[in-house]
Formats: structure tokens, C-alpha cells, sequence
């Protein structure tokens, strides 16, 4: 078990209570392999710095997993074969860097 | 030779006794990462480049970081890679 940061955009044509959704399928898929969401966020509808597949603009969603690292894998896979998400990442982190605060784009979205 | 030696010194400029400290180190500096977009375009040059350490005095090690840490917000159009 370790903690992985998960990062994806899901595409501009999607309702923001679609992109929930399939936040909700992350969770529920995590869930079913033993493993855990430590915290989850919601970036917002922001424009993107280039265009990723004629998309301007995309919804931000945002987890910290502890969860094995083949489940993250397969989570990996299962993402890439969604057609919705056109981007994610996944990082590996330490434990000693999570911390339960909101993350610095929660702050910045308040401004907006 | 060496008072030519000599004068090649004192040509030079005496030491700049400016401050020049790393603005990530020390005790409440901010912490790099790629989800602080704010810090990290304060180390991009208006084209959407790094800035090299030498202008902002950034230690090697936090140079490091940041360098991945702007990597990964480009990868997640966050930043620009170019900005024309």
C-alpha cells in the first residue's frame, strides 16, 4: 500500500455532475480492490494552457489513493480507455507529504 | 607581471554585498509544487520558460524541484509550454 496522487481532466462537452460521476466510479473501483481515498477535490471548470484534443476547457478532478500499486495500475489502464478523460497523472507521495488541508487550487479557485 | 597581475583585480567590481539568498529555502518558505501555480509562474519568464537559478538565485537542489514541479504542470495544461 501506498498514497498516489491522481490528477485528470475530463472533456469540455461534460456536465460537471457527469464528471462527479465518474469521480464516483474511481471511488467505488478503489474501494472494491481493498484500497482507500484519503481525499478528493474538485478543481473546477478551468480553461486549459493549450488545447488537448480540441478541447479549450476541462474539468479538474483530484484524489489521494492508498491503494497497492497494481490496482493503480489497472485503474491507469481502465482511465486511458475512457474517452471522457483526456488527461491524468498519477504521482507517487510519501506519507509525511499529505496533509488533510485543502490543496493551493482550492485557494485559487475562491478568487476567481 | 604581477602588478599587472594586480590591476587585473582591482579592474574587477568589488564583491556585491547584495543579499542573495534562495527564496524556496529556508524556514517559511513555500513549498514546491506542482499544484502552486502561483509560485511556480513567478519562476517562468513571460515566453512560458523556466528562469534560470543564476537570475533567481534558487539553490540547486530547489532548482531541481521546481524544474519538475513546472513539468508537471505543463503536462497538465496548468502551464504553457510555449506562450506565443
Amino acid at each position: 500500500m501506498a498514497l498516489y496522487e491522481l490528477v485528470f481532466i475530463v472533456r469540455q462537452e461534460i456536465s460537471p455532475t457527469r464528471a462527479k460521476e465518474l469521480a464516483k466510479k474511481i471511488n467505488d473501483f478503489i474501494k472494491s480492490k481493498g484500497g482507500e481515498i484519503k481525499k478528493e477535490e474538485y478543481w473546477g471548470f478551468r480553461s486549459l494552457a493549450f488545447e488537448i484534443k480540441k478541447n479549450k476547457k476541462g474539468h479538474y478532478l483530484f484524489f489521494i489513493i492508498n491503494s497497492s500499486s497494481s490496482s493503480v495500475l489497472e485503474l491507469s489502464n481502465q482511465i486511458k480507455l475512457t474517452e471522457d478523460i483526456i488527461r491524468h497523472l498519477f504521482i507517487r507521495i510519501k506519507d509525511k507529504e499529505f496533509s488533510k488541508e485543502p490543496t493551493k487550487m482550492m485557494e485559487e479557485q475562491e478568487n476567481d | 607581471m604581477i602588478e599587472l597581475k594586480k590591476n587585473l583585480r582591482t579592474d574587477k567590481r568589488p564583491y556585491d554585498f547584495r543579499k542573495r539568498t534562495c527564496p524556496l529555502s529556508g524556514k517559511n518558505a513555500p513549498k514546491v509544487d506542482y499544484k502552486n501555480i502561483k509560485l511556480l509562474k513567478s519562476f517562468i519568464s513571460e515566453r512560458g520558460k523556466m528562469l534560470p537559478s543564476r537570475i533567481t538565485s534558487v539553490k540547486t537542489k530547489k532548482q531541481r524541484e521546481l524544474s519538475r514541479a513546472i513539468k508537471r504542470a505543463r503536462f497538465l495544461a496548468l502551464l504553457p509550454y510555449i506562450n506565443k
